[in-house]
């Protein structure tokens, strides 16, 4: 561990927790940059709430540590309680205090020193100067986020959680509000770890990624690299649309039926296309035939069969007006490589001879 | 997008044994009646309690809680419906008067029966005046059937009206969409909806009955509570005083978890629908009967109470055999209705905490041992006390800290209910968010958790207050020697026939009881 690490705003290093007989992390690593915004994504239940409450105090590891700011707060033998971590909250269901109005809100953690003006300092940021004197319950949805966000940024913590803040509005005010969110923060320069099961939002919003699986996180970096990059096939699936199929790479090169593309490895391996990156046009010779078609306007995904069982979804512009039954053309310009995940390549009781199925489903 | 949330997990901070430790103080002392009283059911019935006597007092007393239910759940049901669910005009005003009642203790109208009736009975000297004959005193049965269902059509009402506002006009619109005519769709389908309020209704009258003791003893009908008592006051020997306590307490906890078997049930009934059923029109005429019908009650079940006390009382004024006002009875009276609801509020407070926030068996316990106290008879609890302080407590005996610590045991879940439907929309996260923002978990406490608990604090202590107010037979039983409040001053003035001291006591004890009324929402009234 170099001494960098620790002073991040905010470190966990081999989290375990488990109730009863549930494994809710098990070996959770994490790491914060200061002043950037790290978006925690994964499907349900996976163990993002628990790690946020770990981090934010309201819940206790079985084993692992976490320091904020090169402070130990979780450890052997050690426990900070949440009110002296300097660890902001914003909750999914804002947690306003009914019974305090907006101001007395955004002053509840503030000393009696400079309240005033933190107070006035804090609502300008989030853009709610006037509506001192409202109570929570006079505030539209999206208001009451904000005011639980400059509630959570008035004490200057070291870092800011938040767990799935805008699960609670409809879409429309999502999109405006979680821009606006962003802005704040950087304004701000507040560390911020989000949690979210909604992977536009995470590539809309973050500077880094942590995608999570089962207790972990399974690969970390900034959207772009982690979609493009991404780690294992379940990272891939997880984050957009993707079609996988089984290869064989022979010879540094990887051939398949719409191209040959090179490879460093060799033996058996999993290619994964995304739609985007395929390109189709009408060709009465062509490899492929359209089997489905769904048509968005801006855009529409066709589905197209190719020699040796492979299926692939191509995204493109469109025109020009494709049928199923069509036959078609088709160049992908990047395709991504797994080895193949299995250590024992089949299953015991699967008879010699039965083929594999073609696309690994993965769990959500 | 399309996940289903899962349903959000009761939470809590990890430093809350303390919690546990002050709610483990609070119901501890409630285990010496409940042990007495299991004492007294396995030792004393057995051998002190004639079985034929037994058998007479539960004849008797079973009449009596039947006829008084079936009584006021007509009458409670046909106001409920009334009031919800037609366009009868003055609704809020019916409401307000149908419920006042419930302010008026049994033996208020026990003295109101007895001074109306007899010789010089203010009833009998109107109907003289009108050329007809004195009225004879009321006894028995079919006096105390008129006074306590009188009382009890209150607490019918308050039970059944929010189910009849819940009533979903979809069902009801289906039925007759299906050919059903109206008696049908009554039975068949509105009839089914009401049942768990209804139920509950019941049992809580039937319980109310089987506990009272101040009509049925002024009315001289031989009940369990009566028998109780002067099986108490006539012998050395308390054994069979607390063997008929001890039975009597049974049958109470028993119909207890009855009622709140059935009441988790009836939750699905009180969900208000998404559309309410357009209000049956009555009618001029029916205005005028629906009107008729409520004035009647009310004057029956307030203003003939209230007139035959105040008559009582001028009469005294103007003859001169009313000289004192009873101040120190009503300086008394209030002080333990403050102390008792005072302490109810704050030992409520833990026992509320863990109730709410945890949904194990500890809190079960804890929540079954205060509402099993709460169907126990006032006499049977007093008994048990008795026999507890005299054997085991000796110092405590006759002091005005066991009466309160009593009355507030008593009492507890009165006010437990509104504390925790209070406490119970204080989210773990907004106790979280107080952390979370610097605060230590007592001034969380302080700042957040109980000025959001206060309303239910304070609604809860209000009916507190009034249930100690007006309570009779503990009160009779273990407080302080010449301890005399004004309960007790109604109770002995109108056993002796001294209607003047009576009424004046009643009618002061009816204008301090309707404050607390106007604090509590009606719908906290029954719980
Ligand atoms: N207090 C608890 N008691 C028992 N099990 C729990 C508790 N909290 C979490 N779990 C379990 O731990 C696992 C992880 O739960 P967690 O709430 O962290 O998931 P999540 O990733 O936040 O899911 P979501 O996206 O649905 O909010 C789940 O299997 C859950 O059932
Ligand atoms: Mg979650």
């Amino acid at each position: 561990m170099n001494s960098s690490a620790d002073h991040r705003p905010l470190s966990a290093r081999a989290l375990h927790k488990s109730f009863d007989a549930t494994v809710a992390l098990d070996d959770f690593n994490l790491e914060v940059e200061s002043g950037s915004l790290l978006t925690v994504l994964g499907p349900s239940g996976v163990g993002k709430t628990t790690a946020l409450r770990i981090l934010a105090g309201f819940e206790m590891p079985d084993s692992g540590t976490v320091r904020v700011n090169g402070q130990t707060v979780n450890g052997p033998g050690i426990f900070v309680p949440p009110e002296r971590r300097q660890v902001g909250m914003v909750f999914q269901d804002y947690a306003l205090f009914p019974h305090l109005n907006v101001a007395r809100n955004v002053a509840y953690g503030l000393d009696a020193r400079h309240r005033d003006l933190r107070v006035s300092q804090v609502l300008e940021m989030v853009g709610l100067a006037g509506f001192e004197k409202r109570m929570p319950h006079e505030l539209s949805a999206g208001q009451q986020q904000r005011v639980a966000l400059a509630r959570a940024l008035a004490p200057g913590p070291q870092v800011i959680l938040a767990d799935e803040p805008f699960s609670n509005l409809d879409a429309a005010l999502r999109k405006r509000l979680r821009a606006e969110v962003r802005s704040i923060l950087r304004e701000a320069r507040t560390t911020t770890i989000m949690v979210t099961h909604d992977q536009e939002e995470a590539l809309a919003v973050s500077d880094q990624l942590a995608l999570m699986n089962e207790g972990r996180v399974v690969q970390t970096g900034p959207p772009d690299h982690v979609y493009r990059n991404p780690a294992t096939s379940w990272v891939a699936e997880f984050l957009g649309d993707a079609d996988f199929f089984d290869a064989h790479a022979k010879g540094g090169r990887i051939t398949t039926p719409f191209g040959t593309f090179p490879t460093t490895r060799s033996g058996k391996v999993k290619v994964m296309v995304r739609p985007e990156s395929v390109t189709v046009f009408p060709h009465a010779q062509g490899v492929a035939v359209v089997t489905y078609r769904e048509f968005f306007g801006h855009d529409q995904l066709l589905s197209v069969k190719l020699p040796g069982k492979i299926t692939l979804r191509a995204r493109c512009w469109p025109q020009p007006a494709l049928a199923p039954g069509d036959r078609v053309a088709v160049s992908v310009d990047g395709i991504h490589i797994f080895d193949e995940p299995q250590a024992p390549p089949a299953p015991p009781e699967t008879p010699p001879g039965t083929p594999l199925p073609q696309r690994v489903v993965i769990p959500r | 997008m399309g996940v289903a949330r899962p349903v959000p997990r009761l939470r809590a901070l990890p430093p809350n044994t303390w919690w546990w430790v002050l709610a483990g103080v609070v119901m501890l002392p409630a285990a010496a009646p409940l042990g007495v009283l299991a004492y007294g059911l396995v030792s004393g019935v057995v051998t002190t309690v004639p079985v034929g006597r037994l058998l007479e007092l539960a004849a008797n007393t079973g009449a009596l809680a039947g006829a008084v239910t079936a009584t006021s759940l007509i009458i409670g049901g046909a106001s409920a419906w009334l009031v919800s669910r037609t366009d009868l005009p003055g609704k809020r005003l019916a409401t307000v008067l149908v419920i006042t009642p419930f302010a008026v203790p049994s033996f208020v109208g026990a003295l109101t029966l007895l001074g109306a009736t007899g010789a010089d009975g203010i009833l009998s000297a109107v109907f003289t005046w009108l050329g007809g004959g004195a009225i004879g005193y009321p006894s028995g049965f079919w006096a105390a059937w008129l006074v306590l269902s009188l009382i009890s059509v209150p607490l019918v009402h308050l039970a059944v009206t929010p189910a009849m506002h819940s009533l979903n006009p979809s069902l009801e619109e289906a039925a007759r969409g299906l050919g059903a005519g109206r008696l049908k769709v009554f039975w068949t389908v509105t009839l089914p909806q009401l049942r768990p309020s209804l139920t509950a209704g019941a049992l809580l009258v039937g319980l109310y009955t089987l506990s009272d003791f101040g009509a049925v003893s002024l009315l001289r009908y031989d009940t369990f509570t009566r028998a109780i008592y002067l099986e108490y006051a006539g012998r050395i020997d308390r054994r069979p005083a607390l063997g008929l306590a001890a039975v009597l307490a049974a049958v109470a906890v028993i119909l207890v978890w009855v009622e709140r078997s059935t009441r988790a049930k009836g939750v699905w009934f009180t969900a208000r629908p998404r559309r309410t059923a357009p209000p049956v029109r009555l009618g001029r005429f029916g205005k005028v009967i629906g009107w008729g019908f409520l004035g009647s009650l009310v004057t029956l079940s307030l203003l003939i109470p209230i007139a035959v006390l105040s008559a009582w009382m001028l009469r005294g004024l103007l003859s001169g055999t009313l000289v004192d006002a009873p101040w120190a009875e009503v300086g008394r009276s209030i002080w333990v209705a403050v102390l008792a609801a005072s302490v109810a509020a704050l030992a409520v407070t833990p026992l509320a905490m863990v109730t709410t926030r945890y949904r194990n068996r500890w809190a079960g316990l804890l929540e079954g041992g205060a509402w099993s106290l709460y169907g126990v008879p006032h006499i049977a609890t007093g008994m048990a006390m008795i026999v507890f302080s005299l054997r085991l407590a000796r110092p405590l005996y006759q002091t005005l800290a066991l009466l309160i610590g009593v009355y507030v045991i008593m009492f507890l879940p009165q006010i437990l209910g509104p504390s925790r439907d209070s406490l119970g929309r204080v989210s773990p996260s907004m106790e979280e968010a107080s952390r979370s923002l610097g605060r230590s978990p007592a001034r969380t406490f302080m700042t957040v958790t109980l000025p959001l608990m206060a309303p239910g604090l304070l609604s809860g202590a209000a009916l507190v207050f009034l249930t100690t107010l007006r309570e009779l037979p503990a009160t009779l039983l273990l407080r302080p020697a010449g301890f005399e409040t004004l309960a007790i001053r109604v109770w002995s003035a109108t056993g002796e026939g001294f209607y003047t001291q009576g009424a004046v006591a009643g009618l002061l004890l009816l204008l301090i009881a309707a404050l607390p009324l106007a604090v509590v929402a009606r719908h906290e009234l029954i719980r």
